[in-house]
């Protein structure tokens, strides 16, 4: 159904260093479908940089093959080589929009100026070329600031600007590269809404890389996590919020620190005195509050287990709740069974820590 | 007043103000020799510094052997005292212009001079400009000489200007260097009619009249400099 719009396969990239030399991608393969919001993830130095600037070959693989949007710029394996030429190359790159972290501007050139530099070998005629960047200025909400230079703007203005310039040559793709790490939480949440709304109302597909996890919960349909140069794991971000397999993407997604705070914060008086076998610490993931609110009186008088909530916490993922509760079941092991099978029938997604792996 | 002064000072006011040695004819002949050479010199050590910064190593126009070869003239010639150049060039100034002496003649040698300087000064002010604005443009599809009149000079422009300043003030200290080999000026005339006669009066008057020069020169590129830069609120 979906049709891929980027299509990276095994990319390598090595940095010769003087004696050594470092590979930064790992034969990374990766699929971007139109339309759709793909987040990158990783620490800094993962790799998600360089593997995003392969995609407007701002960084040229070592081997590989680059396909954007049917088009193949650059290939190269033991029986191939090749790669676009300068100009078409050029032509491409106004397809592919790029915002960065720090937003690069160019300093001596006004608001405008800057939106109608990106226009300058667009055919069009200088008049056109205002009116299109003054009404790109207008989608970013920054028609008024057009006379300004961007010293004279603030980090969240200077980031709206620099989407409109990205977004003059009406490009099908927007890279952004840490475009809101050097924001304040309020700018952006702003940017982040921005992005949904020209994904959502120009069908633009967006590649984000980013190392704060609030930012994609907002506004990813898929992630990619990414360490030492190679994708350690990928899909739908719901799924993997709620299912992360990799103990990186726990930590980078905060579950191995919600364990460690629950395991903190367990009563150990209530427990003290109970034998392993009956009780158990279990995380549940959730979405919709409506399943988990009975959940504690179904359990106790259906099963026959007691159920302890040693705290919770909702979280947002693109506009869905997801609920995350961790409690302690008390109760023999064959009702705490049934309990979990009723829970998991429910929908409700359970993880189980033996009683004896908590304790020690 | 001139009675005055020509107490004081009577081998300034002997001097005159104008006539082959005058006070008016040795500064405009500086002026010539200074804004000339900064012409000539500086079209061509801009050409050169731009060279420099997009032929190197990871830059826009990558290119390793045009590097080498902008990277070892400009390194040559920098490394030639000036007052040895002037005698060495000499035989290339005869050719060019014609004669070996005046300020015309001096032209060849200062520019030569001047260059190298200007072309590194130009290699470091263009190298500030941050790398992300380039990645930026190219992410937009701007071709080189966008890359290099758009981004390059147009955002060092106020590092520009400052280097231009160093440079120009250099050329006023080259000028009267030139002068000491017969190509006038007030260098000429403060080594000539003054150090050489016992005139103090008039090595007096020469420097300060170049060191006025040095402060407007000074001074208006400081001004200039603030008024074209736009990167600081």
């Amino acid at each position: 159904m979906a049709e891929p719009i980027i299509n990276l396969e095994n990319i390598n990239v090595l940095f010769n260093q003087t004696s050594t030399a470092v590979t930064a991608v790992k034969n990374v393969t990766l699929q971007v479908n139109k339309g759709e919001i793909y987040g990158v993830v990783g620490y800094s130095g993962a790799g998600k940089s360089t593997l995003v600037r392969v995609i407007n070959l701002l960084q040229l693989p070592t081997s590989g093959k680059v396909e954007v949007n049917g088009d193949v710029l650059f290939e190269k394996n033991d029986t191939v080589s090749k790669r676009i030429g300068a100009k078409d190359l050029r032509v491409k790159r106004r397809n592919i929009g790029m915002i960065f972290q720090h937003f690069n501007l160019l300093e001596e050139k006004t608001v405008l100026r800057n939106v109608e530099f990106a226009l300058r070998h667009s055919q069009k005629k200088e008049k056109e070329i205002t009116d299109r960047a003054i009404r790109l200025l207008k989608l970013v909400g920054l028609e008024d600031r057009k006379d300004f230079y961007p010293a004279q703007l603030s980090g969240g203005q200077q980031q709206r600007v620099a989407i409109a310039r990205a977004l003059a040559n009406d490009p099908e793709i927007l890279i952004s590269d840490e475009a809101t790490s050097a924001l304040d939480p309020k700018s952006t949440v702003q940017i982040l809404d921005l992005l949904k709304r020209i994904n959502r109302e120009l069908g633009l597909t967006i590649v984000l890389i980013t190392h704060q996890m609030e930012a994609v919960k907002q506004v990813a349909d898929k992630i990619a996590v990414m360490s030492s140069g190679e994708i350690i794991e990928r899909g739908d971000l719901v799924n993997v919020f709620t299912h992360p397999q990799k103990e990186l993407t726990k930590e980078l997604i905060g579950t191995k620190g919600e364990l460690a705070k629950a395991i903190h914060l367990l009563d150990k008086d209530a427990i003290e005195n109970l034998n392993h076998e009956e009780w158990e610490l279990v995380h549940l993931t959730y979405t919709g509050q409506d399943v988990v609110d009975p959940i504690a009186a179904t359990l106790y008088k259906k099963f026959d287990v007691e159920v302890s909530i040693i705290f919770g916490n909702v979280d947002e993922l693109r506009g869905t709740p997801v609920g995350t509760l961790f409690v302690t079941l008390k109760g023999d092991a064959k009702s705490r069974q049934n309990a979990v099978d009723y829970l998991k029938q429910v929908g409700v997604d359970v993880d189980e820590y033996n009683s004896k792996e908590v304790i020690a | 007043m001139i009675q005055w002064l020509s107490h004081v000072m009577p081998n300034v006011v002997h001097l005159g103000w104008l006539g082959q040695n005058g006070w008016l004819t040795s500064i405009g002949q500086t002026l010539y020799m200074t804004l000339w050479s900064a012409l000539f010199g500086g079209v061509v050590g801009m050409i050169f510094g731009v060279g420099l910064v997009i032929f190197d190593k990871h830059g826009i126009a990558e290119n390793k052997i045009l590097f080498n070869i902008f990277d070892k003239i400009v390194s040559v010639f920098r490394a030639i005292p000036f007052i040895i150049l002037l005698a060495f060039i000499a035989p290339v100034t005869q050719a060019i212009v014609g004669t070996q002496i005046g300020p015309t003649a001096a032209l060849v040698s200062l520019s030569l001079g001047v260059f190298p300087f200007y072309a590194r000064q130009v290699q470091a002010a263009i190298s500030s400009v941050d790398q992300g604005k380039i990645e930026a443009a190219q992410s937009l599809g701007a071709t080189t000489s966008d890359l290099i009149f758009d981004v390059y000079l147009r955002e060092a422009s106020s590092e520009l200007i400052r280097v231009t300043t160093v440079t120009l003030i250099s050329l006023i200290g080259l000028t009267a260097m030139a002068g000491a080999i017969g190509a006038g000026g007030l260098g000429n005339t403060a080594i000539a009619y003054g150090y050489n006669q016992f005139s103090n009066d008039v090595t007096l008057v020469a420097t300060l009249l170049v060191l006025i020069l040095v402060v407007i020169v000074q001074l208006s590129g400081d001004a200039l400099a603030r008024a074209t830069s736009h990167s600081h609120r």
